[in-house]
């Protein structure tokens, strides 16, 4: 059912999904935990959230910028829309980290007293930067004021969009303790997890054209990541050290190429495979370097946990994800109204 | 200056002397323990190898929990303490990720809460609440004053805690708590940067280890004549 350009069907589900989530984010913000999270297992699927969100918001960020860089017709057409979608992907994301942070303010707080050795500030504070240069992006597409610092702006947004997931894979690989997360394949995974999210999203935004050579080049990231996982999975079914046990399944990288090849003939239904897996794969990442309690936890928790999101918790996924689509629906209208004048 | 600390392994009988008096001295909720232990029990019959290891924050010199802070409510303070600052916490719990031993803690609930319940076991007993009021505690009747110079008695849910080797203590020349209430004097605690003091002096005659030295955090809590088959020979 469509009014104009919006969708009343995905509209009415993410009010539901605002509502949802919103009650069990009201939940953590003011009353008490709710998440099944506990001090073995630390990171759970409201900062999955957080990081499919962004990941994602990173990747439609490098494709706009990369477009309008590199004179992509098929891309520079689109380009309010990829703009309009990072921005409220993005706003999607810093919404599960505040829940995941317990407050709003504690998102803002960080910015504010830095640690540079901290990956974590780096990464907060880059996307707060990537925020505002896609909301000035925004306000100038919108009000057709070509500012005398676009091309620099798109400069440095490309470099943050690229900058950011690698950043983010550092906050895992440069953890000394865990041997699942240690290294820097993980700003590879998440690297290529943005470029995997942003090429599975655009079928959903537009018909994707199949000459546009970046697209291309994109498509090939969910191939790449595809290889990653399978790799990643033979080396560690090889591992005599009980905590490296392979923690993506075959069947992720499996669907990451049968969304590969589909992508050109059904683009629709390669991003219907592609992003759930993209949200599963990142979230058995997360979750596999924890599995495995340190220290005198063990006597609290077993040496070993096992993970399933609870309601609280799906509730969330549905609030960071019905937030980045009401944001995109706001903003999407508010971009419509002075062509409509 | 530099505080560290020495456990022997053969004079610890593992009675948790040190968790109790660490969590009355420092008012930690029952849910968490700034001092702790890991009990090993590896091999197989007749080479079973039993081993008890008290545990707390290592105070790293190189501390992971620091460097993955993004906001310095985990520092370094005096003496190559690892210290927190609760007011800067904004519970990201990075520290907890990156602390190779899992000695930081986290407050998922408000802490001491229990001793807000208004409900006795029987009608005119005491209830919690009651008696925090009648004790004039803080959080609980088992709050310790004493330690509310350098750390909020009562921490804020969500945010991490964890030990902070009785800095209120070391302060005004006292040991750590749980070195004083170890009933072997298993525990020293010292400068390592003197030579002549007794932790160095430990750590050099009996080679004494930090836990999970092989990833260069180096810790500042040291073992010494651990159960392990080599100091057994």
């Amino acid at each position: 059912m469509k009014t104009g350009n919006v969708n009343l069907s995905f509209l009415a589900l993410s009010a539901a999904g605002l509502l949802f989530g919103g009650y069990f984010a009201f939940q953590e913000w003011f009353v008490g935990p709710t998440f099944v999270a506990n001090d073995g297992l630390v990171w759970t699927l409201p900062l999955v959230t957080y990081v499919f969100l962004a990941l994602a918001s990173s990747g439609v960020s490098i494709l706009m910028a990369a477009g309008e860089l590199f004179d992509n017709e098929p891309l520079k057409t689109h380009k309010a829309l990829l703009v309009n979608t990072a921005l409220s992907l993005l706003i999607g994301a810093f919404a599960a980290l505040a829940t995941e942070l317990g407050s709003l303010m504690n998102v803002v707080w960080l910015i504010f007293s830095p640690n540079f050795s901290s990956p974590i500030w780096w990464m907060g504070t880059l996307y707060a930067i990537e925020l505002v240069l896609l909301a000035m992006k925004f306000y100038s597409l919108q009000t057709n004021h070509r500012l005398s610092f676009d091309h620099w702006l798109t400069v440095t947004t490309l470099c943050l969009a690229i900058a950011t997931p690698l950043i983010l894979g550092s906050v895992f690989g440069t953890i000394v303790g865990r041997a699942g997360y240690y290294g820097v394949n993980a700003s590879i995974f998440t690297l290529l997890c943005a470029l995997a999210s942003a090429v599975s999203l655009t079928p959903l935004l537009f018909k994707p054209d199949k000459q546009a050579n970046i697209t291309r080049l994109g498509r090939f990231a969910l191939a790449a990541l595809a290889v990653l996982l399978v790799v990643n999975y033979l080396y560690l079914t090889r591992s005599s050290i009980p905590s490296l046990q392979p923690w993506a399944a075959l069947w992720m990288p499996i669907l990451l190429l049968f969304a590969f090849i589909a992508y050109h003939a059904k683009p629709a239904l390669s991003a219907i495979i592609a992003l759930p897996t993209l949200l599963i794969t990142e979230l058995a990442f997360i979750i596999q370097g924890q599995v495995q309690v340190l220290g005198p936890k063990q006597t609290w928790l077993g040496a070993v946990q096992s993970y399933q999101p609870n309601l609280a918790e799906l509730g969330i996924l549905a609030f960071g994800c019905s937030i980045a689509y009401l944001c995109f629906v706001a903003l999407g209208q508010l971009s419509a109204k002075p062509s409509e004048e | 200056m530099r505080f560290g600390m020495v456990i022997d392994q053969q004079k610890c009988v593992g009675c948790s002397g040190c968790v109790f008096a660490c969590k009355a001295e420092n008012h930690t909720p029952a849910e968490i323990n700034w001092c702790d232990k890991v009990i090993v029990t590896s091999g197989k019959y007749p080479d079973v190898n039993f081993e008890y290891i008290s545990t707390m924050c290592n105070h790293c010199d190189n501390a992971p929990c620091v460097q993955g802070c993004p906001t310095q409510a985990m520092h370094k303070g005096e003496g190559g303490l690892t210290l927190h600052d609760p007011d800067k916490c904004i519970g990201c719990k990075a520290c907890m990720a990156n602390c190779p031993y899992g000695v930081i803690s986290f407050n998922w609930q408000r802490p001491h809460q229990k001793w807000l319940d208004d409900t006795g076991v029987a009608a005119g007993t005491f209830t919690p609440i009651s008696m925090l009021q009648e004790t004039g505690g803080e959080g609980s009747p088992l709050s310790n004053p004493e330690g509310a110079s350098e750390y909020p008695r009562v921490r804020e849910r969500g945010t991490v805690e964890k030990c902070n080797f009785c800095v209120h203590r070391l302060k005004v020349g006292l040991n750590p708590v749980c070195v004083d209430a170890c009933p072997s004097h298993a525990r020293v605690v010292g400068d390592l940067d003197d030579p002549e003091s007794e932790v160095s002096q430990l750590i050099k005659k009996y080679d004494g280890q930090p836990l999970k030295p092989e990833l260069g955090t180096q810790a500042k809590v040291y073992y010494i004549r651990r159960y392990t088959p080599q100091s057994r020979s």
